[in-house]
C-alpha cells in the first residue's frame, strides 16, 4: 500500500530514461514537440494535486482556478506591463500561491464534499472572472501575442526548447516533492490526512500543515499555468472551465495517487488521449467518464498500482519456489 | 497522598457542544506516580473530560484545567500534546494505511526522530507489546483490535508523555487481551508515568487505579480510593453486575 517513504527503485529510473527517450525522438516534430510541453505542464498540475489531495486527503475540484491564476497573472504582466518573462512566470505562480493559502484557511476546516463544493465555486468564480472582466483579461477572447520566454538572454522560442525546459521544471519539482514527503512535513500530511484527530492528539498543528499542501500545491499549479502561457502564446477562458478541473484529478487517480509516476503518466496518458480524440469533441467528457469507470472498476491504485501488485506477484511466486525448492531438497 | 505533586487538576469544569451542556461542574486531579479512573455509563460525559483536557473539542464554558501548575486554557491541541499530555483516543485511531513502526514513529513527532531517547523508548514499547515488534512492517489497518489498541498505547508513549491518558482502552477487546493490556498499564505507570484512565468495565479499571471517580450526567458523583469504590453499593450494582 502506500507507504510513507517514497523510495529510489531502479524500475522508476527505468522508467524515467525511457519516457525521456521516447519523449525526445517524437519531438523532431513541431506538433509533438508541442504536445510533449503540454505533457510536461499538466503533469506538474497533476503532481501538485498529488501533493494536496494524495498526502493530505483534501479534494479540489478547483485547480482549474489556480492554474488560470497563475497564467493570466504571468500574460498580464509580460503582456501589459512588460515586465521580463522569467519573473512574471515567478509572480503568476507566487500569485496563485497567495490565493491558494487565502483559500486554504476557510477550506481546512471543510472536509469531503464541503471542500469539494468549496473548490468547485472557486474555480467558477475564477472562469467567471476571466471570462467577465475584458477590459483586462480580455473577456471571452483571451490574451494574444503574448511574448516567449526569455530566461537569462536565452529566448525559448520553438516548442522543443520550451518542452525541454518544462521537463526539467517538472523533474526538479518532483525532486522537491519526494524531498517534502519523506521530510517531517510530510509525515505530518499522511498523518492528517489518515486521522486528524489522531494528529492532533500527536502535537501536529492540522490547520498549519493544511494550508501548506494548499500553498505548495497552488505554487506548482500556477507555475504550471505560467508555463502554458509561454507555450500556447495566447490564452482563452475555455482553457480553465470546471471540466480542465476534473481532467487534472482524473489525470491522478488514472495515474495513481502518492507515486511519483503515477501523476506523470496520468497526465500524458490523458493529454493523448484528448489529442487522439480530438475529432470527436463532442464525446470527450464521455472518454474521460470511461476512464474514471476504469479507475473505480479495475485500478483503484492507478496504473502505477498494477505494476506494484505485479511486483508483488512476481515477489510471491519467488518465495513459493524457494519454498518448493527447500522442500524437495528436504525430500 | 497530599505530599505528592499534582500533575492535573480540573476545576468545576463546564463543557457544552453547541447547545448541548455535557459536563456540569467536574472537578478531579491526578497526581504523581497515579493511576486515576473515571468511570461512568454511556454519556455520562468521560471522553468529553478527556477532550476537554487535550484540546480536541472546544467547549469549555467555565471553570479551570491546570497541567503541572500551567492553565491549558485556550491553547490548541497541538500545543497542549507538546507540554507533555498524551491521549490515546477511544477507538484507537491508528493510521491504518501506515505500518506499526510508522504509526509508532509518528507518536514521537515532536521529538528529534533520530535520537537515542527516540531509540530507546520504540525498544520499551517492543518489549511492552512484543506483538508490535513481530508486526513492525505490517500496515496498522491489519491488525486485530487487540493489536491495534497496543499500537494506540504505544504511539502514546512515544510522546514520552508526562500524562497518558487513556480513553476505553478495553473496549471490544477479549477478556484476555484486555489482562494483556491492563498489565502493561500497570507497567506503563510503576515506570513513572501518571495515567488517567477512562473506563466502563470497572473491575479491571479499579484493579489497577489508586483511586476513581465516578460520573453520571456531566457530575462526579462519588470519589474514593479504588477499594473503598469496589466495595461500594452503588458501584457494585450499577457497574459491576454484582446484586
Amino acid at each position: 500500500m502506500m507507504k510513507m517513504k517514497i523510495k529510489n527503485h531502479l524500475s522508476s529510473v527505468i522508467f524515467w530514461a525511457v519516457l525521456a527517450v521516447t519523449l525526445l525522438l517524437f519531438a523532431q516534430k513541431n506538433y509533438y514537440a508541442f504536445i510533449i510541453a503540454l505533457f510536461g505542464v499538466y503533469a506538474i498540475v497533476a503532481t501538485a494535486l498529488d501533493v494536496l489531495f494524495g498526502y493530505t486527503g483534501q479534494i479540489s475540484l478547483g485547480h482549474a482556478g489556480l492554474f488560470a491564476i497563475g497564467s493570466y497573472v504571468t500574460a498580464l504582466l509580460s503582456l501589459k506591463l512588460s515586465v521580463p518573462t522569467a519573473i512574471a512566470l515567478i509572480l503568476g505562480a507566487v500569485a496563485a500561491t497567495v490565493v491558494g493559502a487565502l483559500i486554504a484557511i476557510p477550506a481546512s476546516k471543510l472536509v469531503k464534499h464541503f471542500l469539494s463544493l468549496l473548490m468547485i465555486a472557486f474555480g467558477q468564480i475564477v472562469y467567471l472572472i476571466i471570462n467577465s472582466w475584458s477590459k483586462v483579461t480580455g473577456g471571452s477572447l483571451g490574451l494574444m501575442n503574448i511574448p516567449k520566454l526569455n530566461l537569462f538572454g536565452f529566448k525559448f522560442d520553438s516548442y522543443i526548447k520550451i518542452a525541454i525546459l518544462i521537463w526539467l521544471v517538472l523533474a526538479l519539482l518532483l525532486v522537491v516533492k519526494v524531498r517534502i514527503i519523506n521530510s517531517r512535513v510530510g509525515s505530518a500530511f499522511i498523518a492528517l490526512r489518515e486521522n486528524s484527530v489522531a494528529a492532533k492528539g500527536l502535537g501536529i498543528n492540522i490547520k498549519k500543515y493544511k494550508v501548506m499542501a494548499f500553498a505548495i500545491s497552488a505554487f506548482m499549479t500556477g507555475l504550471a499555468g505560467g508555463l502554458y502561457t509561454y507555450v500556447r502564446g495566447f490564452i482563452s477562458p475555455e482553457t480553465f472551465n470546471g471540466t480542465q478541473s476534473t481532467l487534472f484529478m482524473t489525470m491522478l487517480l488514472f495515474g495513481g495517487i502518492c507515486t511519483v509516476e503515477g501523476p506523470v503518466i496520468g497526465a500524458v496518458v490523458l493529454l493523448l488521449v484528448k489529442e487522439v480524440f480530438q475529432s470527436l469533441a463532442l464525446y470527450q467528457g464521455l472518454v474521460y467518464a470511461l476512464f474514471m469507470l476504469i479507475v473505480l472498476f479495475f485500478l483503484p491504485n492507478g496504473v502505477v498500482g498494477i505494476f506494484k501488485s505485479m511486483g508483488g506477484v512476481v515477489a510471491k511466486l519467488k518465495k513459493k519456489n524457494k519454498k518448493e525448492g527447500q522442500v524437495n531438497a528436504e525430500n | 497522598m497530599t505530599m505528592k505533586d499534582t500533575i492535573l487538576e480540573i476545576k468545576d469544569l463546564h463543557f457544552q457542544y453547541g447547545e448541548i451542556v455535557a459536563l456540569h461542574g467536574v472537578s478531579l486531579t491526578v497526581k504523581e506516580g497515579e493511576i486515576v479512573t473515571l468511570l461512568g455509563g454511556n454519556g455520562a460525559g468521560k471522553t468529553t473530560t478527556l477532550t476537554a483536557v487535550s484540546g480536541i473539542y472546544r467547549g469549555i464554558t467555565k471553570g479551570e484545567v491546570n497541567f503541572m501548575g500551567e492553565s491549558l486554557k485556550g491553547l490548541p491541541p497541538h500545543k497542549i500534546a507538546a507540554k507533555g499530555i498524551a491521549h490515546c483516543f477511544e477507538g484507537r485511531r491508528v493510521f491504518p494505511q501506515l505500518t506499526v513502526r510508522e504509526n509508532l514513529m509518528l507518536g514521537a513527532y515532536l521529538r528529534p526522530q533520530k535520537s537515542k531517547e527516540v531509540a530507546d523508548d520504540l525498544e520499551y514499547v517492543f518489549d511492552l507489546f512484543p506483538r508490535l515488534r513481530e508486526r513492525e512492517k505490517q500496515d496498522g489497518g491489519t491488525l486485530s483490535g487487540g493489536e491495534q489498541q497496543m499500537l494506540a498505547v504505544g504511539r502514546a508513549l512515544m510522546q514520552k508523555p508526562k500524562l497518558l491518558m487513556l480513553d476505553e482502552p478495553s473496549l471490544g477487546l477479549a477478556p484476555i487481551i484486555v489482562e494483556d493490556i491492563f498489565k502493561a498499564i500497570k507497567k506503563i505507570n510503576q515506570d513513572g508515568v501518571p495515567i488517567l484512565l477512562v473506563e466502563q468495565n470497572c473491575n479491571v479499571a479499579l484493579e489497577v487505579a489508586d483511586r476513581g471517580y465516578v460520573l453520571e450526567t456531566g457530575n462526579i458523583v462519588i470519589e474514593d480510593v479504588a477499594e473503598k469504590l469496589m466495595e461500594n453499593e452503588a458501584i457494585r450494582k450499577s457497574y459491576m453486575g454484582i446484586e
